[in-house]
């Protein structure tokens, strides 16, 4: 992980919908979709609400069973997957502070279950939907050669 | 052939100077000409989702290739439609597309022209298909185009002018989906997931029930005031090998088409209309798989695998969606019951299994 200790969600590029404690996250420009539950989509959900790395590292221990140093290393390398996929980049008003959020009141829960090392999930067989080359030839009139036949979805 | 950018016109197009309603107004003047230099120009009318919808061909050469997957929801002709789409290729008349004003570095992953689309018009071409899609929301005034109709991939006979569809009714909250629905008057399910899951499955085995068919690939979805479904299309997608599950099947069928080897794009015959619903509310979602053993089940599953299983499947197909049908569906899942459907391999009891959710 760089020295950025805040990241936001990638929204030019993302959309996601967390419902009962589940995340599905979709990048619309790569094709690939992923999900989160559990402590994957605690992370997440901290992540749009504004913590830190730091801030995040805090709660986590707070919701979960568990040794503190694995929690660490997992969260921060979900924390990697993230970025490598593109879904959340560093958060440019990191000096800002953070904001208040729903999270900041769990500090005081009472933690409940077992930690278990969070996994971004990545579903690519969309990616066939989409143009991911560049045109290479075009007709006389100026129009794009159809590309040969694909898998279409059914 | 030209090597992409060696074209004749601008040498770049930056967004800044495109002009999409200019180059729309183009493209309508040629199919206008279009139309006036063919004998045959005709023109045909449908009601999708409670819209009078007027496609204009400017030659017969396209009728045979867009119209069956709409034939169940023809209506009379009106002079005064909610859209109008002209229909044209350039073999058949005579009559080229103008050249297109922007470069290949415009053309987006879902083939989206940078620059040409905006809240009025919106534009795509479609690399797999070689077809223009054009719109223009102010007008209520779509253009279709391809080269040759005869090179036309036929899997667009499927799910004809979908994208120009996508666009229209979604001004209209209705979120042109990737699934199937069954049901009844007073209400059915979505099912969904991708190819292989058994959609086509359970929608067939429902055509021989009280179940009426409204989809096997495509519907239409909103989900204001209460969900609800609207059929736009009635064609399909089978593997043969699933065809072999339905004896007799193919008597149902008014065309069948190979899309590759094992598989197959269907249309449901005239005598069958009365077995497709134009729509119904919906009562909740169902993901079909199939499971070993003779009988069908439900059991609950979350919200968000039902949205994991409609969503990217609905989004990726469709150029332009994004933030917005993704909260359309979001709010679909969140507001009616969704469940995991094992299929046996008794297929008389899925419609059983489906009447009796319905039913309780």
């Amino acid at each position: 992980m760089g020295s950025l200790s805040r990241f936001k969600i990638n929204e030019q590029q993302v959309i996601q919908e967390t419902i009962e404690g589940e995340a599905v996250i979709v990048n619309l420009v790569s094709g690939n979709y992923y999900s989160l539950d559990k402590v994957g989509a605690d992370v997440w959900g901290n992540i749009e609400n504004g913590k830190s790395v730091e801030e995040i590292l805090e709660v986590i221990p707070r919701l979960y069973r568990g040794d503190p140093a694995v929690m660490e290393t997992s969260v921060k390398s979900l924390i990697d997957d993230l970025v490598k996929e593109d879904l959340i980049v560093p958060d440019a008003s990191a000096d800002e502070g953070s904001p208040q959020s729903p999270a900041a009141s769990t500090a005081e829960t009472q933690a409940v279950e077992e930690f278990e090392a969070p996994v971004l999930k990545k579903y690519s067989d969309m990616q066939d939907l989409l143009l991911l080359d560049p045109i290479h030839e075009v007709d006389e009139g100026g129009w794009p050669n159809v590309k040969p036949d694909r898998d279409d979805e059914g | 052939m030209v090597p992409a950018g060696e074209k004749s016109g601008p040498a770049s197009q930056k967004v800044g100077e495109a002009d999409p309603l200019a180059f729309f107004d183009e493209a309508y003047r040629a199919f206008e000409e279009a139309e006036r230099k063919t004998d045959g120009a005709t023109e045909r009318f449908f009601d999708i989702a409670d819209y009078r919808v007027r496609l204009r061909f400017s030659s017969p050469a396209l009728v045979p290739i867009i119209t069956p997957a709409l034939e169940h929801l023809e209506a009379d002709r009106s002079p005064t439609p909610a859209l109008t789409v002209c229909v044209w290729d350039s073999a058949s008349t005579g009559v080229g597309m103008p050249a297109p004003p922007w470069t290949s570095e415009n053309y987006g992953a879902r083939g989206e022209i940078t620059g040409y689309s905006n809240d009025r018009i919106h534009t795509v071409f479609d690399l797999g298909s070689g077809v223009l899609s054009m719109l223009d929301l102010e007008r209520n005034l779509g253009i279709f185009w391809v080269r040759d109709a005869d090179r036309l991939p036929f899997w667009e006979s499927g799910a004809p002018l979908r994208i120009i569809f996508h666009w229209w009714m979604r001004r209209h909250e209705n979120q042109l989906t990737h699934a199937a629905a069954v049901g009844n008057a007073e209400g059915g399910v979505l099912l969904v997931g991708r190819g292989g899951s058994g959609k086509s499955t359970t929608a067939l085995a429902c055509l021989d029930s009280r179940l009426k068919f409204v989809s096997d690939d495509y519907c239409l979805v909103r989900t204001r005031p209460v969900p609800h479904v609207y059929s736009i299309y009635s064609s399909g997608k089978l593997t043969f090998g699933s065809l072999e599950k339905f004896p007799g099947l193919e008597t149902v069928f008014s065309q069948v088409e190979t899309i590759k080897a094992d598989k197959m794009l269907y249309f449901l015959g005239k005598k069958y209309y009365g077995k497709i619903a134009s729509g119904f509310p919906l009562r909740a979602i169902l993901l079909p798989h199939v499971r070993g053993g003779t009988d069908t089940s439900l059991e609950p599953v979350s919200q968000i695998a039902a949205l994991r299983a409609l969503a990217p499947s609905s989004i990726f197909q469709l150029p332009g969606a994004g933030r917005s049908e993704f909260e359309t569906l979001a709010r679909l899942v969140k507001e009616i019951p969704c469940y995991a459907l094992a299929l046996g391999t008794d297929l008389r009891q899925i419609p059983e299994v489906i009447s009796e959710l319905l039913d309780g």
